[in-house]
């Protein structure tokens, strides 16, 4: 081992969404925080929005997907037993760097699904005792949009006014009218005009590539110069490979790889992992000990298990003008939250949000977009492409998929990472409840397509690279039995090891975790300040 | 000067591209806009696209040599399209790379972007300018009341 270094009170591990809330919040208040990454900082100047070349980076190396990029600070991902591929990214800012950010927050019902609906879990802590945390996080990330939404309890003044709809918005709105169902501007983790020291959104389009202009919220650009300024210590290119415990089985800190590739031990009187539902259980299968043969904190062998994606079914519809429908941040827009609670006449239970998403640039507009694959070559082409191209608007149908055992993260026998550290294997199926439900949302998906009138309307039923939400593979619960944390974060086995990411999600709702992930992890922060 | 293919698979190259995306009004033939150069480029960097390339193209010389004894580029249209067609279900994983590959080149050409009715620029720095929108219909929206449940 080349070095041992002096112990912090506090060590976290991925400075992501959830690391990068969560140091804050301690810095600010004086405490010692060391956070590694295995990543390095992004230089938002050098983003590819500015090339020519600029769609061509979404298939290799700013892909979403590991696999694809295969960047050295990113680990592979056995993906051949899912019919979703997990996504992530790898970099100070975690995921945050190549989301959308569409920011919509979980309903009040989503913490309380078994004593509403009779399936999986309630969650240990509720709406009410987040939402000091919400409103909080959107003051750091900055969240453009309008109050009033009827879908939510009150929520605190937007930093900004909503992204602008453009015709596509627009055109959606008059549809969801038509049938009278709810629809209203997405909350956006974009901020539309100055905000905090960055730009205001000018529309180019490809948020998933990175944003230039620091429009889009990315904890790189906002959370984490402040935990800085506060005192918080962040080490890039810190690769943990497992974690390790005391005699009297307390976590001692973390083993990992440096920049040059040494093994280091750092020690922590506290370790807390924010790694999202993938890194976080491939951390602690990889932590194994002969206190802990299952994998570290897992005597309730619910470490890995119940892992929820959402699954995403794309309805694509195509107008008879041309929408301009390239121009606008691509994940956000508009949502429909018509579906999203519990109605039993619908032959399911829970439900799902329609996300209005734009069209795309020329090539990822040949390539497919979301849809079923590339558009035809041949004599055809030039007529399949031409009635496409900046005349479609696409609804994301996103789905609560439930915790399943059979659902899991585990670890690949054979695939390693670059550091030579056992990788995740992912198997999951989809449930008789979420292919009804997608199925039924399809189905209303197609008819306000139609209501907004579009003359077309294509269908891709399971997005394969749509597996953007980790989620549920560390549950949180009152009972050590069944659940992995308690509902302060706390490993039930380990006293002094927390888990902040989207893993301690006890259920998936039907919108994007982010907003939620982050609230989460400012109130296990503050009951850890509370308590310390 | 083409990085891996010979002249041969030069020229082949260039008659299968104005078939993958033919001329059409203003927008030219992918071959004949030399998209082909681009395609060189992206198989020089993979050893795997090499590989693929070198048996995907001697499939579709040898299918013009088998059944008209002919070089591909000499045949009509038609009788090129059903060559590839055949090609498309035989070597699957060569022609949706052919396909993919010959759409990056040809959509990020200044040409084909202007025939589209675009500037010829990346997204940033200037952006687009976006129409705001009807927000008065979100009272509508209000008025159908509260639509989350209470717990």
């Amino acid at each position: 081992m080349a070095g041992s270094r002096d112990e912090v009170d506090v060590l976290v591990i991925g400075a992501g969404a959830s690391g990068a809330a969560f140091t804050w919040s301690l810095a600010k208040d004086g405490f010692d925080v060391l956070c590694l990454e295995q990543g390095g900082w992004m230089d938002p100047s050098a983003y590819t929005t500015t090339h020519d070349d600029w769609e061509l980076h979404r298939q290799t190396d700013f892909s979403p997907d590991p696999n694809v990029r295969g960047l050295d600070v990113d680990y592979p991902v056995n993906n051949q037993d899912s019919p979703i591929a997990p996504l992530m990214y790898n970099a100070v800012g975690g995921s945050t760097i190549h989301w959308s950010a569409h920011f919509p927050r979980f309903h009040p019902s989503d913490f309380r699904v078994r004593t509403l609906d009779g399936v999986a879990d309630d969650w240990p802590i509720n709406y009410e005792q987040l939402e000091p945390f919400f409103d909080l996080n959107d003051s750091i990330m900055g969240v453009s949009g309008i109050t009033g939404d009827p879908a939510y309890p009150p929520k605190s003044p937007r930093q900004t006014p909503p992204i602008p709809f453009g015709k596509v918005g627009d055109t959606m709105a008059a549809g969801f009218e038509k049938l009278g169902w709810h629809w209203w501007p997405s909350d956006s983790a974009i901020i539309s005009a100055p905000f905090d020291g960055r730009g205001a959104c000018n529309n180019c389009g490809p948020c998933d590539i990175g944003c230039t202009r620091r429009a889009k919220a990315s904890t790189d650009i906002n959370y984490w110069p402040k935990a800085i300024a506060a005192g918080a210590k962040l080490e890039i290119s810190a690769r943990v490979r497992e974690i390790t415990l005391n005699p009297d089985g307390t976590a001692r800190g973390a083993i990992f790889y440096d920049a040059d590739g040494n093994v280091q031990e750092q020690r922590a009187k506290n370790v807390v992992l924010g790694c999202n539902g993938i890194g976080t259980p491939r951390l602690l299968l990889n932590s194994a000990s002969a206190m802990h043969p299952d994998g570290l904190s897992n005597s309730s062998g619910l470490v890995g298990k119940n892992l929820m994606f959402h699954p995403y079914s794309i309805v694509s519809g195509i107008f008879d003008e041309d929408m301009e429908s390239y121009a606008g941040p691509n994940g956000c827009s508009i949502i429909s939250q018509e579906f999203y609670e519990t109605d039993p006449s619908r032959g399911f239970v829970r439900g799902y949000a329609f996300q209005i998403a734009r069209g795309a640039g020329p090539v990822t507009t040949a390539q497919g977009g979301m849809g079923a694959g590339p558009i035809p070559w041949g004599g055809n082409h030039r007529a399949s492409f031409d009635r496409l191209f900046g005349r479609n608007a696409v609804i994301a149908v996103i789905g609560e998929d439930l915790p399943e055992l059979h659902n899991q993260v585990t670890i690949d026998p054979e695939l390693t990472d670059s550091d030579g550290i056992p990788a995740p294997k992912v198997t999951y199926t989809m449930s008789d409840n979420s292919i009804k439900l997608m199925a039924h949302g399809m189905a209303r998906g197609e008819e306000v397509m139609t209501a907004a009138g579009a003359i077309d309307v294509q269908i891709n039923p399971l997005l394969r690279r749509g597996g953007w939400h980790l989620l549920g593979t560390a549950r949180m619960g009152n009972d050590p039995a069944n659940s992995v944390v308690d509902s302060l974060g706390r490993s039930h086995d380990v006293k002094n090891l927390f888990i902040i990411d989207g893993s301690v999600f006890v259920t998936a709702g039907a919108v994007n975790p982010t907003p939620t992930i982050q609230a989460v992890a400012l109130h296990i922060a503050d009951q850890f300040k509370q308590n310390s | 000067m083409a990085q891996f293919f010979s002249d041969e698979q030069t020229t082949l190259t260039a008659s299968i591209l104005n078939r993958i995306v033919p001329s059409d009004g203003d927008f030219p033939a992918a071959g004949d806009l030399g998209v082909g150069e681009f395609l060189d480029g992206v198989v020089a960097g993979s050893a795997e696209l090499k590989r693929l390339f070198t048996t995907g193209l001697m499939a579709v010389s040898m299918a013009a040599a088998s059944q008209h004894s002919a070089t591909f580029d000499a045949l009509s249209p038609d009788a090129q399209d059903a060559i590839l067609r055949d090609v498309e279900s035989s070597q699957q994983e060569f022609f949706s790379e052919l396909v993919r590959q010959t759409y990056n080149g040809y959509y990020m050409n200044t040409r084909v972007i202007e025939a589209l009715g675009l500037e010829a620029r990346p997204p940033q720095p200037k952006g687009f300018p976006l129409e705001v929108g009807n927000l008065d219909l979100i009272e509508q929206v209000k008025a159908r009341g509260i639509k989350y449940r209470q717990v």
